[in-house]
């Protein structure tokens, strides 16, 4: 086993500076072992060197971030490090924040494995799950720092792992608090005896492990209503694959990366002229028949002229979105969203097949 | 309903003088076999040729595969409505070629030119990663190159590609036609111990009713916008669900998948051991609005209760987001109706495992298997040996998408390449949280 | 209902996958007349202010399923 070097990030609290008073102290550090660091390294014993200790306040951290990371980073690079353990931070949210905000602003460095531990409750954890990184764990806690013994003991075990080489296994067998990263494993059972085992577990009432489970949305915040859309300027998007005849930008059938803007000046429909349709996912037919189904040009034209709002954008926003990655998608919607903002457009017809 | 399916390993395959079967090894005699494709004025060029698991061998134009089987006894033909008249099928004795497997590939001027009735095709290399992937890299695949006339109308291709390759499978199943002495396994849903739970399965599949071949055909009739449909698990043994054959993309199926698929062989199998197999409901998907897709989950979990069933297992094609709707809404129908439901599926997710596995799901859906991700990444070596494709000629996966040399190594994702996407659970991948 | 739990908080009803915002089985005064409704629905969606997310019907009869 080498020797690992370890840096134990901990906030003013932990590290015996102070208590709420004390909160926002800026990051600094202490050489060797602070408080519950003590107790961590008897139970890393040899295999483990914790050379240093880093803190900072959970105020300070929370209002001056990048400040605080970039100086702890530096104090884990200057000790050269490969171990960091932040936390434990059970429930409390702003330590756990700190704790997961550092663990992933290391998350770079090569050879570098990071530590952290809180109450699967702890919000800090939305920050892990995340960013989803592969070298960074949180191994779950009891609520409150009775539970310290419990929480350093998890530590050390993980630690050991790290230190001796060995793979980190899936969170289900090494007790961590899952990332959300999914990889492919080979089974001893196949698809079909593993279903059959499990519906059979399901009607005898007994418990089973789902392998898939069910997410939980994203919440996206809800924009504010348009006041006045009389003088309101909008544009028509669609991910439909309505595009330029010929395809001279190259989309895919599926699997895009890339939207574009088509000019739709001086057309009051979509219909008659030329444009092509490709997305694998649905009967094209119809929309490359008549395109207004999937940009409703001719509809918007005359509401427009009708005064319903002040003008449409002379180009319809498209890609073409069969079976594309979703944190794509979500990159292109950032990306036309901000061109929307410099165009001054204020609303969005987005039509999906 | 009862079938005896006796089954006649293939060690070796040799083209010859005569077309017969002896002691593991299949002689072929090509010149008859191409004659008998060739009688089919719509393909005007045909070849057969060999590639066999661990040569660096790169079939491509990939359409469908299947396995060869021949009906002995009982009512029907293997792929009844198609190479025979419109029998009920799954009764009598049933023989089959293991270990080998046909696959056609074609090619023919398309019409439709984009969308999902446009046709498609895929890869599957007989070594490298992707040969350990598809269990296509395991069988000794007797492959069928073939071209169409210009002119020929979608139907009429997907017809052409699909006798021309039943026709080999025939032919070369016909050789065990005498033969007594195949390891038999006996497929029956008799009466059981009825203390058994009573488990019902529902193959949910992707339909494009308005396709010329809607995707999946029952007796040959391609299936289109019906309601939910009651059938005996022995039917799919004696091909009875057969697909479009114009459609090759590995995220689609393949008939050998439809004839060998794990849920059923597993159900049949486990049937008066440790559950009672009541049968199989087919449900076309997707609906293309929402009152259709609540009536479908609505008559599948009915229809489940009217069988008395008290277990379910649903699984789906293809990998449309709109059809998980349809799914999960069946799901959801069959748990509020009392039945415990189980699905088997894979799952999205992205290269790197980060993204979510579906992205529709309901709060009764608490108990899914994962038959691992369709987004796998897989480098495929370049190939010393092409198949499917004259020399410096390009190949194209989609319709609309660029071209690109077979010849060469590329990287690509398991929707490309032939049987790696696991619908019905053959496989044993499955994904796991890190 | 995709769009729903994937995150969208306006979400307009269409007829349907392949034509959303039109109809291929009505004449194609009727099929204008649909798609000035969907349109119009839409433009109601975005002056209206939410607290969750809300599927909005226009005043239609889709005459398929």
């Amino acid at each position: 086993m080498s020797q690992l070097r370890v840096m134990h990030f901990m906030n003013q609290f932990f590290a015996g500076i102070g208590g709420e008073d004390k909160a926002d102290t800026p990051a600094g550090l202490i050489v060797g072992q602070v408080g519950a660091g003590k107790r961590l390294q008897e139970l890393l014993g040899k295999s483990a060197e914790m050379v240093v200790t880093a803190y900072c306040g959970d105020d300070y951290f929370a209002a001056h971030s990048r400040q605080a990371i970039d100086a702890i980073r530096k104090i884990a690079q200057d000790h050269k490090v490969s171990l960091v353990v932040a936390g434990p931070a059970f429930s409390s949210g702003r330590y756990g924040f700190s704790c997961a905000q550092i663990c992933h602003a290391m998350a770079d460095l090569p050879g570098l494995v990071c530590v952290t531990a809180m109450h699967p409750e702890n919000p800090g954890l939305e920050t892990y799950r995340q960013f989803k990184d592969a070298n960074v764990y949180a191994v779950p806690t009891a609520k409150s720092a009775a539970g310290m013994g419990e929480a350093l003991a998890k530590i050390a075990r993980f630690a050991l792992k790290i230190a001796s080489g060995s793979e980190i296994g899936p969170s289900a067998e090494e007790d961590y608090i899952p990332r959300g990263v999914r990889k492919d494993v080979w089974m001893a059972k196949d698809g079909a005896e593993r279903a059959v085992d499990m519906l059979l577990a399901k009607l005898a009432a007994k418990p089973f492990l789902t392998e898939i489970p069910g997410e939980s949305p994203e919440t996206v915040p809800i924009a504010l209503a348009i006041g006045g859309l009389a003088k309101a300027r909008i544009a028509l998007a669609t991910s439909s694959g309505v595009i330029a005849k010929g395809n001279p930008d190259n989309f895919k059938a599926h699997k895009n990366v890339q939207w574009k803007k088509y000019s739709i000046q001086n057309l009051d429909t979509m219909k008659n002229t030329d444009w092509d349709v490709l997305h694998s996912g649905y009967n094209n037919i119809f929309m490359k028949d008549n395109p207004n189904f999937g940009i409703p040009l001719d509809a918007s034209r005359r509401l427009e002229s009708e005064g319903a709002f002040a003008n449409l954008y002379p180009y319809f926003y498209t890609t073409s979105g069969c079976n594309a990655s979703v944190p794509v998608m979500q990159q292109l919607g950032r990306e036309m969203v901000s061109d929307m903002k410099a165009e001054k457009i204020d609303g969005v017809i987005m039509v999906s097949t | 309903m009862r079938l005896e399916l006796a089954t006649y390993p293939v060690k070796q395959v040799q083209w010859s003088s005569q077309t017969c079967y002896r002691d593991g090894l299949l002689e072929i005699d090509k010149a008859e076999l191409l004659a008998t494709v060739l009688e089919d004025k719509k393909i005007i060029f045909a070849d057969l040729d060999l590639a066999l698991p661990g040569e660096e061998t790169r079939i491509v134009n990939v359409r469908d595969v299947v396995e060869a089987r021949i009906k002995v006894s009982g009512p029907g033909c293997v792929f009844p409505g198609i190479l025979g008249p419109v029998e009920t099928v799954g009764d009598g004795r049933t023989h089959r070629l293991s270990g080998m497997a046909v696959v056609v590939s074609a090619t023919y001027r398309p019409t439709i030119l984009s969308g999902t009735a446009a046709q498609n095709s895929s890869l599957i290399d007989m070594w490298g990663p992707l040969g350990k992937a598809t269990p296509f890299g395991s069988t000794l695949n007797v492959v069928l190159v073939i071209k169409l006339l210009d002119g020929v109308t979608e139907l009429e291709a997907h017809a052409a590609i699909q006798l021309a390759e039943f026709k080999v499978a025939r032919r070369l199943a016909e050789t065990t036609r005498e033969l007594a002495t195949g390891e038999t396994e006996v497929f029956a849903t008799s009466e059981v111990d009825p203390s058994l739970p009573r488990v019902v399965y529902i193959d949910s599949f992707l339909t494009n009713w308005h396709a010329p071949h809607s995707l999946v055909a029952y007796y040959g009739l391609p299936i289109r916008e019906s309601l939910p449909t009651y059938i005996h698990p022995n039917e799919y043994l004696d091909g009875a669900l057969t697909k479009d054959t114009r459609i090759g993309s590995g995220e689609y199926t393949y008939t050998w998948e439809w004839m060998n698929k794990g849920i059923i062989l597993r159900l049949l199998r486990e049937h008066g051991k440790r559950l009672n197999f009541l049968g199989v409901i087919l449900q076309r998907t997707r609906f293309e609005a929402e009152h259709g897709k609540q009536v479908t989950a609505a008559c599948a979990a009915q229809m489940a209760k009217l069988l008395k069933a008290e277990g379910v297992i649903v699984t789906r094609t293809v990998m449309s987001g709109a059809n998980l709707v349809d799914v999960m809404l069946t799901v959801q129908a069959c748990e509020k109706r009392g039945l415990k439901t189980v699905f088997l599926s894979p799952e999205w997710g992205g290269r790197d495992g980060t993204e979510p596995p579906f992205v529709f799901t309901v709060p009764e859906a608490d108990a899914m298997v994962s038959t691992g991700s369709t987004d796998r990444e897989y480098r495929l070596p370049a190939p010393k040996k092409l198949i499917g494709v004259k020399p410096g000629e390009l190949i194209q996966l989609y319709a609309g998408d660029q071209w690109i040399s077979p010849s060469d190594e590329l990287t690509m994702d398991d929707t490309c390449l032939a049987g790696t996407t696991d619908w019905w659970g053959a496989g044993k991948y499955t994904r796991v949280q890190y | 209902m995709v769009a729903i739990q994937l995150g969208a908080s306006r979400v307009v009803t269409g007829t349907k996958i392949p034509n959303p915002c039109g109809d291929v089985n009505l004449p194609p005064e009727n099929d204008r007349e649909l798609r000035r409704e969907i349109v119009k629905c839409a433009l109601e969606a975005l002056q209206t202010n939410l607290s969750g997310a809300r599927t909005f019907v226009p005043k239609v009869s889709f005459t398929s399923g």
